[in-house]
Order: C-alpha cells, then sequence, then structure tokens
C-alpha cells in the first residue's frame, strides 16, 4: 500500500474544509513544493476563502519574489507579496546563535501572517509543514535539532489557529501530490529551500551585505550544477547551494595580499531529507564554482565543499 | 496492528511511514505506553533515541521485553534495550559511528534473509551491544561495531543496531519485511 496521492487529497480537502468551517484563511507561502501543494489544497477546499502571502524576508535566493509569483500565477494561484524585509535584518541585528535566529524569524513571520490575517478577516494559518519539520524541532522525547521556523520558531502567543494539512508527509510525497494535483513541474520537482531562507546559509551573524554574498554564490552554485546536470556530467542533487561562514583566510589576488570570507558549497543525495550523502560532484564542475564565486565576489577568497553526510551534519549549516 | 513505540529517535515516523509502505497498519505511541495496550498489539517496533539504556525509565517495556512472545524489532536504542534487559551488556563503544557503515553479515537468521553479503547502513550511535543475552544469535558485524543485528528466533526477538527504515540503507525495507512475516 504505498502512498496513495489520491485518497491524500480527498482527505486532505475534507480535513481543511472541517477545521476552517465557513471562515477564512491566510497561507504562508514560500515558492517550495511544499506551501504550494497547500495553497492548491485549500483552493479547493475553501475558494475563495483563502489568501496567499509570501513574506519577502530580504533573505531570499536572487529574484525570488518575482519568480515565485510568475511560477505560481502560472500554477493558477495568486500571491500577495509583502515586503518585510527591514523588520527582519533589524529583528536579527547582532544576533549570532542559530537557534535565537529561527525564534527571531519565526516571530516575525507570524507578526506579517497576523496583519494580513486582520486585513483578510481570516482566523486560520495555514502552513505548508511537513513531518521533517516538527520532527527535528523537538518534543516527545526527540532532541531539538533544529527548531523550523514554522513550528519551533512559532511564538508562544499568536492570534490566529494552525492548519497543517501535510503534517505527515515527507518530500518525495509531497512531489507525488503536487504531480497528481497538476502543478508544472518548476514547482513539482523545485529543490528544497528552508523557510528561514538564507539566514541559515549564513553562519554567525546576518547583515544585508552578507546576505547578498551567499544570495550571488547561491545563484552560481545554481547555475552551475544545473548546467552540468543538462550536459549528463551529473545527477542534479536532492539540494545544492552555497553558505557563508564567518571565518576569513589569506590570498593572495593579482599580487596583494588579501584576507576573506569562506563560501562552502553543498550538494547531497537525498529522498526525505531524513538521511543524507554528499553528491560526487565531478573536480572539473567543483573548480567551475570555485572559480567563478571567487571572481565574482571580491569578499569570497576560499571555496571548500562539504563532504559531511546527514548525520551526523544536517543539510543546511544552523 | 503493529505498535512502534517512540523512544525519541528522530525516525520514528518513518519507521511509520516504512510499514504502511509495507502495507502493515502501524501505530506510534510513546514510550510510557502501558502493558495492555503493548500485548494487544500484533508486534511491537521499538525506535532509537538519545537516551541510554543504563540512564533512563522504560516503564513497562522491559517486562514485555521478557515475557510477551510477541514479535519484537529492536532498532539502535531499541536493540540496546533488548540485549540490557536479557542480561547481555551494553557499553561506550570505542568509537562512535555517524552516517555510513559497511556491515558484514556473518550469517543471515530470519532477519537479514535474501540480502547481500555485505551492504552500506545507516548508523548514528555511540553505544553499543558487547555482549548479547544467551540464546541470540549474531548475524552481523562492522568495523566498529560486534553486533549490528542479533536474533532469537524462539523468542521472535529481532534487533539491529543501524537504521533500516532509512533511505539510505540498502535493503532496509527487505528486513523489515522480513520482521513483518514474523506477525
Amino acid at each position: 500500500m504505498p502512498f496513495n496521492a489520491e485518497k491524500f487529497i480527498g482527505a486532505a480537502v475534507s480535513s481543511i474544509r472541517a477545521s476552517v468551517g465557513d471562515g477564512k484563511a491566510i497561507i504562508g507561502i514560500s515558492g517550495g513544493v511544499d506551501s504550494s501543494v497547500a495553497a492548491v489544497l485549500c483552493a479547493r477546499a475553501l475558494g475563495r476563502r483563502v489568501d496567499c502571502v509570501f513574506v519577502d524576508t530580504g533573505l531570499m535566493r536572487k529574484d525570488e519574489a518575482r519568480l515565485v509569483k510568475a511560477m505560481l500565477s502560472r500554477a493558477g494561484v495568486g500571491v500577495k507579496v509583502v515586503d518585510a524585509s527591514a523588520g527582519f535584518f533589524s529583528a536579527l541585528e547582532g544576533e549570532e546563535e542559530p537557534e535565537r535566529k529561527r525564534k527571531i524569524i519565526g516571530e516575525r513571520f507570524i507578526r506579517v501572517f497576523e496583519k494580513e490575517a486582520k486585513r483578510f478577516g481570516a482566523k486560520f494559518l495555514v502552513q505548508g509543514t511537513i513531518a521533517p519539520d516538527w520532527i527535528e524541532s523537538g518534543g516527545g522525547g526527540r532532541d531539538t535539532i533544529k527548531s523550523h521556523h514554522n513550528v519551533g520558531g512559532l511564538p508562544d502567543k499568536m492570534g490566529m489557529k494552525l492548519c497543517e494539512p501535510l503534517r505527515d508527509l515527507y518530500k518525495h510525497e509531497v512531489r507525488v501530490v503536487a504531480r497528481a494535483l497538476g502543478l508544472p513541474q518548476e514547482i513539482s520537482e523545485r529543490q528544497p529551500f528552508p523557510g528561514p531562507g538564507l539566514a541559515v546559509r549564513i553562519v554567525g551573524e546576518i547583515t544585508p551585505g552578507k546576505a547578498a554574498i551567499v544570495r550571488g554564490a547561491c545563484a552560481i552554485v545554481e547555475e552551475e550544477l544545473e548546467a552540468a546536470a543538462k550536459k549528463g556530467k551529473l545527477e542534479l542533487p536532492w539540494q545544492y547551494f552555497a553558505a557563508l561562514l564567518p571565518t576569513r583566510t589569506v590570498g593572495v589576488r593579482g599580487d596583494e595580499r588579501s584576507y576573506q570570507y569562506t563560501v562552502v558549497v553543498r550538494a547531497v543525495r537525498s529522498l526525505d531529507g531524513m538521511t543524507a550523502n554528499f553528491s560526487h560532484i565531478p573536480p572539473e564542475v567543483l573548480q567551475k564554482i570555485s572559480t567563478r564565486i571567487t571572481n565574482e565576489m571580491r569578499e569570497v577568497g576560499r571555496v571548500l565543499y562539504d563532504i559531511t553526510n546527514k548525520p551526523p551534519s544536517t543539510v543546511e549549516l544552523e | 496492528m503493529i505498535l512502534i513505540v517512540d523512544m525519541g529517535s528522530q525516525y520514528t515516523h518513518v519507521i511509520w511511514r516504512t510499514c504502511r509502505d509495507l502495507g502493515q497498519e502501524g501505530r506510534i505511541v510513546p514510550k510510557a505506553v502501558a502493558r495492555a495496550e503493548l500485548d494487544a498489539a500484533d508486534a511491537v517496533i521499538l525506535s532509537g533515541g538519545p537516551s541510554s539504556v543504563t540512564k533512563d525509565d522504560f516503564h513497562s517495556l522491559p517486562g514485555f521485553i521478557k515475557t510477551s512472545g510477541k514479535p519484537i524489532l529492536g532498532i539502535c536504542l531499541g536493540h540496546q534495550l533488548i540485549a540490557h534487559t536479557l542480561g547481555g551488556k551494553v557499553v561506550k563503544g570505542k568509537n562512535a559511528e555517524y552516517g555510513v557503515s559497511r556491515v558484514e553479515v556473518d550469517r543471515p537468521g530470519v532477519l537479514l534473509e535474501g540480502l547481500p553479503a555485505s551492504f552500506n547502513a545507516w548508523v548514528s550511535h555511540f553505544d553499543e551491544v558487547q555482549r548479547m543475552p544467551a540464546g541470540f544469535a549474531s548475524l552481523a558485524h562492522s568495523d566498529t561495531c560486534a553486533h549490528e543485528a542479533m536474533e532469537c528466533v524462539g523468542k521472535k526477538l529481532f534487533s539491529v543496531q543501524f537504521h533500516p527504515e532509512v533511505w539510505h540503507t540498502e535493503n532496509g525495507e527487505r528486513m523489515l519485511e522480513n520482521f513483518l512475516r514474523q506477525v
């Protein structure tokens, strides 16, 4: 009895109707497959009684807000983009500890959603939470590996009730549902992106400048790995990105000493994100990535490739 | 009904998912589950967890392991709990094992039936079973761990140190299928 998408869709639509009743809901959309599937299920269950909100935290990938809006509108989902980046950066200022960073982000998200819910008259917040989010957030005897912004990062007090139709699913199952719902491939097969965004790819304190570096490096990793996969040089990894370490090291550029940041390239193979192994990327592809990152970003002086599996590491760095 | 006892593993829900994929209805229950509920199950799977068999309270589980006669599969901490409860010895290993480990099959027995002579399994532990309880057969080992799998077919007790439920463990589903066939 492998996972049955049709049966799941039917049950999820009824359960959303049962929890929201004749009220209204807003849904937090990130442009990933989880929240996109949740949005389509909500549209089926509630029609126009659901409002889709994309929060631009300032910690998104290159062109993310524009891409997500266009991609979802092709899938028939209208999205409202709220620019909250100034609030996120100022709330995160000076904070280095990964768990506190995640809690600040979770809280910021909720404050934006509360405002949007009030405007729309919604009492419910729908989230695309999936199983690894609440598993890793701890509770019930489990250690907290990381507080996912949509679970462990939620503030104690919030003025909305939660509705999480995908709670028992894993990423590969959500993709099966996405395909069954007829979502375009650019959404159903999109690589995972963490809810806190680039914040968990900047080790230590977050600044708009560091966000710009890691955003540029992520774009290069995506471009190069996608191009190499198209040429058949490798199987596209399950997730692939760059992260920025606060450590600076010495280098030499044009006969001058440099002392610059370190970027980590990470690419992993997985099914459900619960376990992962580092991808075997051909050296010439890694070389191209490293050359582009150091040439295009003056602030980066060294590029490393992460060869750790999960466990003992996790996919993202924080 | 398969009862899956959650001892705090990251993978408890993945055990539930794998049982469902294999056509068996499972239900996750907390570690402090009542004996009567355990007795009503067709089989019990003990998950892994972050604690240690010598330090934590396992409520009615030791009594159930000793006397139930129901098929039980212990995974990671569950494997160690079966060994500890029945008089084996669980100690902190010389080396921890996290991530991939090469498991060499010494004898397939019931649990590893149909598996290749060696395979990659995913592990995440420091403690290990140093001495098995009487009546158990050791089925497999790795470089760092002498008893990666053991069973006592007469008592329907089976256990593994690695995690057969995760996708990265080769043939993991086959091992769970071999166990579920005992129900």
